[in-house]
C-alpha cells in the first residue's frame, strides 16, 4: 500500500486532530448563518419586506470576518484534514475580503429586489453559499477541494445573475454565464485529471514533489501532458477573473445581473480566483521548466499575454461604451490585466515572491471602489429601472451631493488618482514590475509596465466621463433615489475605506505582506525568500525602535 | 499492468453484449409480431405524444421532482458506504465521531427538505 492510499484510508476512518477544526471556523460560521437563514425564511410572513433578513446575513458575515481577525495568529503549520485545507493568514485575508464585499453588496440589495418585485430570501442565501465556496477555495490545498469550492462559489452566482427573472436581460445573463462557466469548469476539471494522470495525486504539495521527480530530465517525461493540464487549469482561473481571452461573458452578465450583486461578482470572484491562482501555481508548479518566464513559454508567459491583452482590450473597448455597467465590466477586464502584471512580476522568479503583496493590496482597494460604484448605480432607479447609460447620470451629482461625492471617490480610485486607494494599488503593482526589471534587466516586464501605465491613462478618460455627466450635463430622465439607509451606509463605508487606505495605507500593506509571507506549503526557494524578507522586516522594525 | 489482469473485465463485457444481443436477436427473429398503433408509439413517460415536440410544454414540476430525486439519491450513495465502514471506525474507537459527522450531513439535508416542503416543492399543484 503506498503512502497516498494509506492517508486516504486513515482519512476515512480516523477523525482529524481537534486543533485542525479551527481551519473551518470562518466557513462554518457562514454555513451556519445560511442554515439559520433558511429556517428563518421558512417562517417569514408573506407580503412583508425582507430587509431584516438582509441585515441578519450582514451581521453573520461580519461575525465571520471578525473570526478571521480573531484567528489571525493561530494558523496551522500543515494542511488540515489530511492535506485538504490550508489555514494561514493568506486564507484568512481572502476569507475576510469575501465576507466584507458580500456584506456590503447585500446591504445595497433589498430596495433593488423590492423594486423588481423579487423580494425573495433566496437571493441572500445564494450569496451566503457562494461566500462559503470562496472561503474554502482560498484555503484549498488539494485540486479536488479547489474544484468543489469553485463550483460552490459559481453555481449560486449563476442563479443570482438571473434573479430578476421578469427581466429578459437578467435571464440572458444567467444563461450565458451558466453555459460558459460550465465549459470553463469542465476544461479545468480536465486539466486536473491530466495533472492527476501525470503525477498520481491531486494534493498541491505532492504534485510539486512528484513533478520534481518526474521532470528529472531523463527523457521519459511527457511535458505535453503536464503542460496541457496546467494550461487548462489556468484557463479556468482566467475565466473567473474575466481576463482576455475568456472575458466574453463579463459585459453581458454585468449588464443583466442585479446591480449590487455585480459589485460582489466583480470583486470577490476576482480576489478569490487570484488567491487560488497564486496558491496553485506557486505551490504545485514551481519547477523552472513549467514556469518558463518571459517567453520560455511556461505559465508565467501565459499570464504575461493575458495581462497584456486584458489591459489593452479592456481599456480601449471601455472607451466606446455608452452603458455605465458595460463600461465597468470592460474596466474590470482591464483591472484583471493590471493584477496579472503584478502576478507576472512577483512570480517570474522565486526571489520576487514577496511582491505578491501588491496583488493583495490592489484587490482590497479595487473591492471597495467597485462595490461602492455599483451601490451608487443601484441607488438611482425609477420603477425598477436603474441608472444605466451615461445620459441617465445627467445632473445627478448636483441633485444628490452625497452620492455624487462618493461616486467621485470611487471613479478617482478606479482611475488611479491620488489620494485615493486606487492610486497606491496601481503604484505598488507597477513598482513591483519595475523592481523586477531593475534586478533582472528583462525588457519584457518593462514593456508590460509601460503598457499598463499608458492604458491606465486611457482608463482615466472613461472614469472621468462618469463625473462629467454627473456634474456638467443636463438631466435627461428623472431618477428618484431609492432612499435606503442600508445602501447609503454601505456606499459611505466604501468611500471612507477608499480614502482611508489612500491616505493611511501602512496598515493594509502590513496585513497584505503578512498574508503573503504566511503562505504555507511553498517550495524551498520561495521559503528562502520569505525568510530573507522576514529578516529584513525584523531589521527595519528594529531600527525604527532605536 | 498486465493485460491478463483485465481478462475478467473483457470477458464480462463480451458476455454482457452477447447475452443482450442474443435476447434481442431471438425476439426479433422468432417472436410473433402484431403491431398496433399504441405499441408503435414512442414511450414518453406515460403521457400521450400528440403534436410536434416543438409545441409541447412540460410542467416545470417534472424538473423539481427530478432534482429532489437526485438529492436523495446522492444522500443514499453517501450513507450506504458510511454504514459499511462504520464498524471499522468503531473498532478504531471513533464510532461516535463518525456518527456525528453523518448526523451533521443528514441534518443539513433535512433542513433542505423542510425548506423544499415549505416552499411547496413537494406538492403537484
Amino acid at each position: 500500500m503506498n503512502l497516498l492510499s494509506t492517508i486516504t484510508t486513515l482519512a476515512l476512518l480516523t477523525p482529524p486532530e481537534g486543533a485542525e477544526f479551527v481551519a473551518i471556523v470562518p466557513g462554518a460560521i457562514v454555513t451556519l448563518v445560511a442554515i439559520a437563514f433558511i429556517i428563518v425564511d421558512v417562517f417569514h410572513r408573506q407580503g412583508t419586506p425582507r430587509d431584516y433578513l438582509a441585515y441578519f446575513s450582514v451581521v453573520g458575515l461580519a461575525v465571520a470576518a471578525g473570526s478571521c481577525w480573531y484567528l489571525w495568529d493561530s494558523g496551522l503549520e500543515r494542511a488540515a484534514f489530511f492535506g485538504m485545507l490550508y489555514f494561514d493568514q493568506f486564507t484568512l485575508f481572502f476569507s475576510a475580503l469575501a465576507c466584507v464585499t458580500a456584506a456590503l453588496a447585500i446591504m445595497c440589495s433589498p430596495p433593488i429586489l423590492q423594486a423588481h418585485r423579487m423580494d425573495r430570501g433566496e437571493y441572500y442565501l445564494l450569496i451566503l453559499f457562494s461566500v462559503v465556496g470562496m472561503i474554502f477555495m482560498a484555503a484549498s490545498a488539494d485540486l479536488l477541494t479547489l474544484f468543489i469550492s469553485l463550483e460552490l462559489m459559481s453555481i449560486p452566482i449563476y442563479v443570482v445573475a438571473g434573479f430578476l427573472r421578469k427581466d429578459v436581460r437578467s435571464a440572458e445573463a444567467s444563461m450565458k454565464y451558466f453555459i460558459l462557466g460550465s465549459i470553463s469548469a469542465a476544461l479545468m476539471l480536465y486539466g486536473i485529471a491530466l495533472i492527476y494522470g501525470a503525477t498520481g495525486t491531486t494534493n498541491l504539495e505532492y504534485i510539486a514533489n512528484n513533478l520534481a521527480l518526474y521532470l528529472d530530465g531523463s527523457g521519459h517525461e511527457a511535458y505535453g501532458l503536464v503542460m496541457l493540464g496546467m494550461v487548462l487549469i489556468m484557463s479556468g482561473f482566467i475565466f473567473k477573473i474575466a481576463g482576455v481571452p475568456f472575458h466574453i461573458w463579463a459585459p453581458d452578465v454585468y449588464t443583466g445581473s442585479p446591480t449590487p450583486a455585480v459589485g460582489f461578482m466583480a470583486t470577490a470572484f476576482k480576489a478569490i480566483a487570484f488567491a487560488a491562482l497564486i496558491r496553485v501555481f506557486v505551490i504545485a508548479f514551481p519547477s523552472e521548466v513549467l514556469r518558463g518566464g518571459f517567453f520560455g513559454l511556461g505559465w508565467i508567459d501565459i499570464a504575461y499575454f493575458v495581462a497584456f491583452a486584458s489591459m489593452v482590450l479592456g481599456n480601449l473597448v471601455a472607451v466606446v461604451q455608452n452603458n455605465v455597467k458595460r463600461m465597468l465590466a470592460y474596466s474590470s477586464i482591464a483591472h484583471a490585466g493590471y493584477l496579472m502584471v503584478g502576478f507576472v512580476a512577483a512570480n517570474s522568479h522565486p526571489a520576487f515572491y514577496l511582491h505578491n503583496d501588491a496583488i493583495l493590496f490592489y484587490l482590497v482597494t479595487y473591492a471597495f471602489a467597485v462595490v461602492g460604484a455599483f451601490g451608487v448605480l443601484g441607488y438611482f432607479s425609477r420603477q425598477g429601472q436603474n441608472v444605466e447609460t451615461f445620459q441617465d447620470l445627467g445632473n445627478l451629482g448636483l441633485k444628490h451631493p452625497f452620492m455624487g461625492l462618493c461616486m467621485g471617490v470611487f471613479m478617482f480610485s478606479a482611475a488611479g488618482f491620488p489620494p485615493t486607494a486606487g492610486f497606491l494599488g496601481k503604484f505598488y503593482i507597477f513598482r513591483s514590475g519595475v523592481d523586477v526589471y531593475a534586478q533582472t534587466a528583462e525588457l519584457a516586464i518593462l514593456v508590460l509596465v509601460v503598457v499598463g501605465v499608458l492604458t491606465s491613462v486611457v482608463g482615466a478618460f472613461y472614469y472621468l466621463k462618469v463625473l462629467v455627466y454627473m456634474y456638467m450635463k443636463p438631466e435627461k430622465r428623472v431618477f428618484e433615489p431609492i432612499r435606503h439607509k442600508g445602501t447609503r451606509l454601505a456606499v459611505a463605508i466604501c468611500a471612507v475605506m477608499t480614502l482611508y487606505i489612500g491616505l493611511f495605507p501602512a496598515r493594509t500593506i502590513d496585513i497584505s505582506r503578512d498574508a503573503v509571507m504566511d503562505m504555507r506549503g511553498v517550495s524551498a526557494e520561495v521559503a528562502e525568500t520569505i525568510e530573507r524578507g522576514e529578516a529584513e522586516l525584523e531589521r527595519i522594525r528594529g531600527s525604527e525602535e532605536d | 499492468m498486465e493485460i491478463a489482469n483485465y481478462m475478467p473485465l473483457v470477458l464480462l463485457a463480451i458476455m454482457a453484449v452477447g447475452v443482450a444481443g442474443l435476447i434481442i436477436g431471438l425476439a426479433t427473429f422468432f417472436g410473433p409480431k402484431n403491431p398496433t398503433r399504441e405499441k408503435m408509439m414512442p414511450y414518453e413517460s406515460g403521457s400521450d405524444p400528440i403534436g410536434t415536440p416543438h409545441g409541447m410544454r412540460f410542467s416545470i414540476k417534472f424538473y423539481l421532482v427530478a432534482i429532489s430525486f437526485i438529492l436523495f439519491d446522492l444522500e443514499t450513495i453517501f450513507v450506504i458506504p458510511w454504514t459499511m465502514t462504520w464498524r471499522d471506525s468503531a473498532a478504531l474507537g471513533h464510532g461516535l465521531y463518525s456518527f456525528g459527522v453523518i448526523s451533521i450531513f443528514l441534518a443539513i439535508l433535512t433542513i433542505g427538505l423542510v425548506y423544499e416542503w415549505s416552499q411547496g416543492g413537494l406538492e403537484w399543484d
